[in-house]
């Protein structure tokens, strides 16, 4: 595949299909496009496809004399091209905004990845408008606002110092204003605004009006210092007191602001809405690095693998070297799931707050994988608080992370002596060696164990547990009691 | 090790871990000790820090029983938690309470500093409302040394500004680091001084650099006879003035200081530059003793690594070596390589261009 096949693969959205909810699809225009002028070809090796490649397609796009089907084509492949900085965009500020967030990228991908790539399009010589072809062959201006046309737009490749196409279409993504819209309403949706003010830095207050700074300024003086004072039962934070407001007013009089206690909560408040703003805690500028090798300029610096002269084993050791790993990777997975049960009901016995739910821990894990039942329903049955209660006693999520981590250093213990017995490393190794080999043990035990017990746990309702995971969990669920009546 | 080229990689990261406080531990608050007095702001982050601190070590501790933790020399500073101990590895924490920015301040003095410099910083981000922690990455010395380099002009207060997919988000490689690694693998540079690269080839049109020294000036002239006396006929540094006469050639030599960490010895760098016929420039470093020491302590590495960190050339002194040099070597103008000189774990670098 490597880097060509970017420039006629489209990432689309795909809300019917698998839980992703985007899929790729091959646009033959672009790909026709591609072949015919013998883009491939140069493109072929490993190597990043060059600079000028990317510069002649949109020269192409953007010639109002060349062919008008050119256009089009060279337009499709860049449309392609633009559509995975789109999705990781999304993917990112998913990421970045962590677990318990009220939304997911899925919710992100309509705003911004609705290029469909079955409408042809151009761009208007005014730069401006998206021209379509109607049904009698001429151009004219759409309706219709594809997203990946408009970063097409605003893209200047020859500019000097300009960013890459990937950092442009990446950063674009981010300031689009449905987007932003939507995380401005859902994405610290968690938080109260009382705990939006507290992680309120410099960077923020300086985009804000000098009254709102001195407001913030005062509410941290008083109210941050008290939550850090206050040692037990520590929640959500709670509305400011009265007396604390009082405080604050005092620190704000010295400012010249002479508010009323209930003025002066409306106006935090006011405040705290601005900070849901998105784009009061993103970044404007991009933060680019270059490739000391190569001179690139990338979003994720691809650091050079050591060990990649030392690939080339011979076919027949390399399939050796795999079913042992497979087995390897199956050993390991039952040894891990093993620890991490026993350890977690030793950690739960010595608990203060869930000592008395250690005996619920394996019917509540079972009735969840075997049952499919959700943990709101768990804890009822189990006389649980809740469901935040049940997260925290069970937590599927935290069990699966900690069963990967030992079956991964498991498995790197034993891979690293088998590469020491071939000669391929010294113990112990370089850290890039190590590095590298974790990785591709990752890449291995996350497609054939730990993604399918990832995502099966994340799907809603009518959930089937069936993955090998779930499976050598559950095996060992069942049979724990039986080990452990033995030894009392 | 493997080829996998048929198995398909996927787009979706893998959500951060999270990591939740209970009660019992906000109880058992921890106060480290801290530098100075510090504003409101300032004691905000500190117990931002602590609560990281102990987010990490739960952490750190499902994972990992056996790893010794030692925060007794560890120190909370607005800027981050240093000198926690995993093992014989230092780690420096970085606390933060968002990341959407994507940009990670690091202050240049945890870096250069060698009471400070750590063999790795973990990245932690703390919602203190919703008592979670979570691992957001962790940096290893040497990979950020090389983006300093290339961010040094955007310095910006005494910090620099790293994007976070500089990071490793796959906290676990923290652990198999500790778990097979020795510290040594990881060795910790600082720069042997606050100049930015030195280019060799403005010392061929006769510009020095500050600090780089004829080798008249560094060896006066009676030591210097009683210096190569020691090693007639073939001696190095000898046929070097020679040749220098003959040649383009320019000889710079700089003292190092090893007194901190490398037992009080101090050192001579010697580096000398050849333009060659096609304007490429050609090298050759030594490390001498100086003034009256006669050999070498054992065990000093000298070393050349590319920009990026990958060790180039490697040469060690025995017990009794009176200099170590590496193997000349060559390149057109505008390489850019580091020159380490180091004794255990600490390391003293150079940083040079063509």
């Amino acid at each position: 595949l490597g880097d060509a096949s970017r420039y006629y693969n489209l990432w689309r959205i795909d809300p019917a299909g698998d839980l992703k909810g985007y899929t790729s699809c091959l646009i033959p225009l672009a790909k026709e496009f591609f072949r015919e002028y013998g883009k491939d070809e140069a493109v072929k090796s490993d190597r990043l496809p060059p600079k000028n490649l990317q510069s002649d397609l949109y020269s192409c796009f953007q010639a109002p004399g060349a062919d008008l089907r050119e256009r089009f084509q060279a337009g499709l492949c860049l449309r392609c091209y633009v559509s995975e900085p789109i999705l990781k965009s999304c993917q990112k500020i998913d990421y970045l905004f962590g677990e318990d967030q009220s939304f997911s990228y899925r919710d992100l991908l309509p705003f911004v990845l609705n290029d469909d790539g079955k409408t042809l399009l151009v761009l208007d010589p005014d730069g401006k408008t998206q021209l379509a072809l109607d049904a009698s062959g001429t151009l004219q201006p759409t309706d219709y606002r594809c997203f990946s046309l408009q970063i097409l737009q605003t893209f200047k490749p020859n500019a000097r110092s300009s960013m890459s196409l990937d950092n442009w279409a990446y950063l674009q993504t981010k300031q689009n204003p449905e987007l932003r819209r939507f995380l401005s309403e859902f994405g610290f949706q968690q938080l109260s605004d009382w705990a939006l003010m507290n992680r309120t830095r410099p960077k923020q207050l300086e985009q804000l009006t000098k009254r709102d700074r001195h407001l913030i300024e005062a509410f941290h003086a008083v109210y941050r210092r008290d939550r850090r004072q206050q040692q037990q039962g520590k929640k959500r934070c709670q509305d400011p007191t009265k007396e604390q407001l009082q405080e604050m007013l005092t620190h704000l009089q010295v400012q010249q602001i002479n508010l009323q206690p209930q003025a002066l909560i409306l106006e935090l408040r006011a405040v705290a809405l601005q900070l849901r703003e998105y784009d009061l805690w993103s970044h404007r500028e991009p933060l680019e690095l270059e490739d000391p090798d190569t001179g690139d300029r990338l979003i994720r610096p691809d650091l050079p693998p050591d060990i990649s002269d030392q690939n080339n084993l011979e076919q027949q050791e390399q399939q050796e070297l795999l079913a042992f790993f497979r087995d390897q990777l199956q050993l390991a997975l039952v040894d891990s799931i093993q620890q991490v049960i026993c350890d977690r009901i030793r950690d739960l016995k010595k608990s203060r707050g869930y000592a008395g739910f250690v005996d619920q821990f394996i019917p509540g894990l079972l009735l969840y994988y075997r049952q499919g039942m959700g943990l709101k329903d768990i804890a009822d049955l189990l006389n649980m608080s809740g469901w935040a209660q049940a997260r925290r006693v069970l937590n599927p999520g935290e069990v699966i992370n900690l069963v990967r981590t030992l079956t991964i250093r498991q498995l790197l213990g034993t891979m690293l002596k088998k590469a020491a017995e071939k000669g391929l490393t010294p113990l112990p190794p370089e850290p890039n060696y190590l590095e590298n080999l974790a990785q591709q043990i990752e890449e291995i035990a996350d497609a054939e164990i730990f993604k399918a017990a990832f995502s099966e746990i994340q799907t809603g309702k009518n959930r089937a547990l069936k993955s090998v995971y779930a499976e050598k969990l559950c095996h060992y669920l069942e049979t724990y009691p039986k080990v452990f009546q033995g030894a009392v | 090790m493997f080829d996998f080229s048929a198995l398909s990689t996927h787009l979706t990261p893998r959500q951060p871990e999270a990591i939740w406080l209970e009660h019992e531990q906000f109880e058992q608050l921890i106060h480290l000790p801290t530098r100075s007095l510090l504003n409101e702001a300032g004691q905000w982050q500190l117990y931002l820090n602590a609560l990281a601190l102990l987010g990490f070590e739960q952490w750190l501790l499902k994972r990992s029983p056996t790893q010794f933790i030692d925060r007794s020399h560890c120190l909370n500073q607005a800027e981050g938690i240093y000198n926690l101990k995993i093992n014989q590895f230092k780690l420096n924490l970085i606390i933060k309470e968002h990341l959407l920015d994507e940009v990670v301040e690091i202050p240049r003095a945890a870096i250069a500093q060698p009471d400070l410099a750590a063999h790795f910083y973990v990245l932690l981000e703390v919602s203190e409302e919703q008592q979670r922690v979570m691992i957001r990455g962790f940096l290893r010395h040497d990979r950020l040394l090389n983006y300093c380099h290339q961010l040094s002009p955007s310095l910006q207060n005494d910090h620099y500004h790293l994007p976070l997919p500089a990071f490793d988000p796959e906290p676990n490689h923290l652990l198999f680091y500790c778990d097979f690694l020795e510290p040594s693998a990881i060795p910790l540079l600082f720069p042997a001084s606050e100049e930015a690269r030195i280019r060799l080839g403005d010392w061929i049109q006769g510009v020095f650099t500050e600090g780089w020294q004829g080798i008249q000036d560094l060896f006066d002239p009676d030591l210097y006879l009683a210096w190569s006396a020691r090693n007639p006929g073939d001696n190095i540094l000898r046929q070097i003035i020679h040749a220098q006469n003959q040649r383009a050639e320019v000889i710079r030599c700089k003292l190092i200081d090893l007194e901190m960490d490398f037992q009080g010895q101090r050192t001579v760098l010697l580096v000398s530059v050849t333009e060659e016929i096609d304007q490429d420039l050609s090298v050759l470093v030594q490390l001498h003793p100086t003034g009256e020491e006669r050999y070498l302590l054992p065990d000093i590495r000298l070393t050349l690594l590319s920009a990026a960190g990958k060790i180039l050339q490697e040469v060690y002194s025995r017990t009794q070596d009176n200099y170590i040099q590496l193997k000349s070597f060559r390149g057109p103008s505008g390489i850019p390589f580091l020159i380490t000189v180091c004794l255990g774990d600490s390391c003293i670098y150079e940083n040079f261009q063509l």
